[in-house]
């Protein structure tokens, strides 16, 4: 049949096909969903927050529905945050909620790596979509970097203060990186303009752009499953798309909306009427970026100054800690899944999953690693800790050094054998049988 | 399409979850029309969210059929060499665009804005609110942040550390008076440009809030702990015909954190 009826029976044919399509359950594989709810949360969120948020540092007295900072000198910024918050119906929980998905979604994008690394998903034929999320986890957390100066609280302003430092420590382009992010030199009349126009133009297009190729990957090569219930490597078994898995899958959007709004109407988050406006002569204390980059904080607390000049010029140590260090981490991200190919020789596809003790090295590795960052995140604090324990805090950066370089290779020493001692247990034990498929099943299945 | 196991009842309490879901959202609307939205709202829209949910997924388990179904493309399936050298070339691109727009953009007058401060000769040092200070009016133990006259607002980079000291306690480029011995640093810790505070004065040194880096301030700016990878910049002083302190020139050093061109700003 040509013409319209033709193009609706083809379109009928792949909707029944879709429907059809069967995915595997497991807890762990919400992961990545919860991650695009909260995506999604933060882009409705987001869209109410932007059509009133000014990107203006101009000073202007305060004149809002907040006594306590009556007639205070803020910035147009800020004034119009306050006003969201106070005066914009629900804003100030359309605000929090906001904040709250956004440590949501890089908590969960990073437990969902944490999922597909320790079970081996990012092999072949997936590891181009490891590098499409890996990317995604760098973006979650540049955007939330930039979204966290917005409301040009004292916080904020210390914050964007750091990025700017990181960006100008760049040798060579430094300068240029800091104009093109920050629009120039710290406290320059464009920066608030540009860190606006990265946080809810650029960098949210970049994540939904690559978010859809990561969903048509996943669908496209359909998921990976762990062994059992039928399922091998030319067979998926779970639910059909429709009803089953979107029944599901719907419950959990709203599941995790409604987390998110209750967080942000019960618990308050980045109370910036606390925090007082940006002030470029004073910085807070105590001063911590939000979870995610805790690391780096911690790493800037704990590592000795590295100033280093070459040929005359000036490389600073916030190059290394704050460039270096997440550059390194993420490009042994992206790495990894070629060099564990290279390693153990397989060149083969696997839509099989392992679980993390079949692979000790690897899981080791990981743990490591996953320790390393937890340590540091640790340090980002280590001033109030060393005030709470009452020692020096320069005590507290040496138990801080000696904890980051021993802990992670002690954890990944014991998760190495944790995981030999399991698999000779099940060995001592003996092989569990992998259920095979109903042979009635499978042949239907061929047949399609 | 083969309907059968395909339409099925939801059960039970899915019905009365989704239910009670449907009826809290006619409940909102009807809050939000007779009182206008309030704090409670929230609560109210997250409840109906999280109810519905519930509901659904429990509808969605017990609609889910056990089925088994033929992977479509086996072994490397759709990681094809083209593919990957595809988002390679994408990732490619983007990383020659971050690394040849800032080159673009890093021009001779871009850099030396970064060190630039509003620091010129014989420029008279005012408070935060604008006010000029008297050298008299320094005493051992004062610490205060000052400006360039005029620049009190948008000078973030020329802000300054006026301290006063026991006479004989300051090394070099101090003024001293009867009272005291005074010097001025750049206020922009070296480490990430956070401005310094928490004037130690036993010890005679400033600490950084953000990371911790400890300057002191008796012996030009020396880093004493922590992460800094050089003193702070110090402000040459001199005393004007009315009493007043005024900068000789600008800092010894750029201020805040080090870069690629900071010798040439």
């Amino acid at each position: 049949v040509k013409g319209p009826a033709g193009w609706w029976s083809k379109i009928e044919r792949r909707a029944y096909a879709a429907a059809k399509k069967v995915f595997p359950g497991h807890w762990s594989f919400l992961l990545g969903e919860i991650a695009m709810f909260s995506f999604l949360v933060l882009v409705g969120t987001g869209l109410y927050l932007t059509a009133f948020y000014e990107a203006d540092a101009t000073t202007v007295p305060y004149q809002g529905a907040y006594a306590p900072l009556q007639g205070v000198e803020v910035s147009a910024a800020f004034h119009s945050v306050l006003d969201i918050t106070f005066e914009r119906p629900m804003g100030g929980v359309i605000r929090q909620t906001h904040h709250w998905a956004a440590l949501v979604f890089v908590g969960a994008i990073v437990l969902h790596a944490a999922r597909v690394f320790f079970t081996g998903a990012f092999r072949r034929p997936r590891r181009l979509n490891w590098t499409i999320g890996v990317t995604l986890m760098g973006l979650a957390m540049a955007t939330g970097f930039f979204g966290f100066a917005l409301p040009h609280d004292l916080l904020g302003g210390t914050s964007a203060r750091i990025g700017h430092a990181f960006a100008v420590s760049i040798p060579w382009v430094g300068p240029g990186v800091a104009e093109m992010l920050f629009g120039g030199s710290f406290g320059n009349p464009n920066m608030l303009h540009r860190l606006w126009q990265l946080h809810v133009l650029v960098l949210p297009l970049a994540i939904g752009a690559l978010l859809l190729g990561h969903l048509a990957l996943v669908w496209l090569q359909t998921h990976t499953q762990f062994r059992g219930e039928g399922a091998d490597e030319d067979l998926v078994s779970g639910s059909a798309a429709v009803p089953g898995y979107a029944l599901k899958t719907a419950g959990l959007a709203a599941m995790v909306a409604g987390v998110l709004v209750a967080a942000g109407s019960l618990v308050e988050i980045a109370p910036l009427w606390i925090n007082g406006p940006f002030d470029a002569t004073a910085a807070t204390v105590p001063a911590q970026p939000d979870w995610y980059l805790a690391w780096v904080e911690g790493a800037l607390r704990i590592l000795p100054a590295a100033d280093v000049t070459v040929w005359g010029r000036e490389i600073p140590s916030p190059f290394f800690v704050g460039v270096m260090m997440p550059v390194a981490v993420f490009a042994m991200l992206y790495a990894w899944p070629f060099v564990e190919g290279r390693l153990v020789r397989d060149r083969r596809g696997h839509h099989i999953l392992d679980r993390p003790r079949e692979h000790p090295v690897r899981t080791a590795l990981g743990v490591a690693l996953l320790v390393l960052l937890t340590v540091l995140m640790a340090a980002a604090s280590h001033d109030q800790q060393a005030v709470a324990l009452r020692i020096p805090v320069e005590r507290m950066t040496a138990v801080y050094r000696v904890a980051a370089a021993v802990v992670p290779l002690l954890a990944g020493v014991a998760a190495y054998y944790t995981c030999r001692a399991l698999l000779g247990d099940e060995r001592a034990a003996g092989e569990p049988p992998s259920p095979e498929p109903d042979p009635a099943v499978r042949a239907k299945a061929e047949a399609g | 399409m083969d309907r059968e196991g395909v339409v099925k009842r939801p059960p039970l309490p899915s019905l009365i979850a989704v239910g009670l879901a449907g009826l809290g959202a006619v409940l909102a609307g009807i809050w939000v029309f007779a009182f206008g939205p309030g704090p409670g709202l929230g609560i109210l829209i997250s409840i109906v969210l999280a109810l519905g949910g519930v509901g659904l997924a429990n509808w969605g388990r017990a609609a889910g059929s056990s089925d088994l179904q033929e992977r479509h493309q086996k072994g490397p399936g759709l990681e094809r060499r083209r593919l990957l050298m595809g988002f390679g070339a994408v990732v490619g691109v983007a990383a020659a665009g971050a690394v040849a727009v800032p080159a673009a953009l890093r021009t001779r007058a871009a850099t030396e804005r970064l060190g630039a401060t509003a620091w010129t000769p014989g420029a008279r040092l005012v408070t935060t609110e604008g006010v000029l200070i008297a050298a008299e009016s320094i005493r051992p133990g004062s610490l205060l942040t000052a400006f360039p006259e005029g620049r009190t607002r948008d000078a973030v980079s020329s802000q300054t550390l006026v301290v006063g000291m026991e006479p004989g306690r300051a090394g070099e480029n101090r003024i001293a008076t009867a009272e005291a011995d005074i010097v001025a640093y750049s206020k922009l810790c070296t480490h990430m440009a956070c401005p310094v505070g928490l004037y130690q004065e036993q010890q005679g040194t400033v600490v950084c809030p953000c990371h911790q880096a400890v300057f002191d301030l008796r012996q030009a700016g020396r880093v004493v702990r922590g992460p800094a990878g050089r003193a702070l910049p110090m402000l040459p002083l001199d005393v004007d015909d009315a009493g007043n302190l005024i900068a000789l020139g600008d800092f010894t050093d750029a201020v805040g954190t080090g870069f690629w061109g900071r010798s040439q700003a």
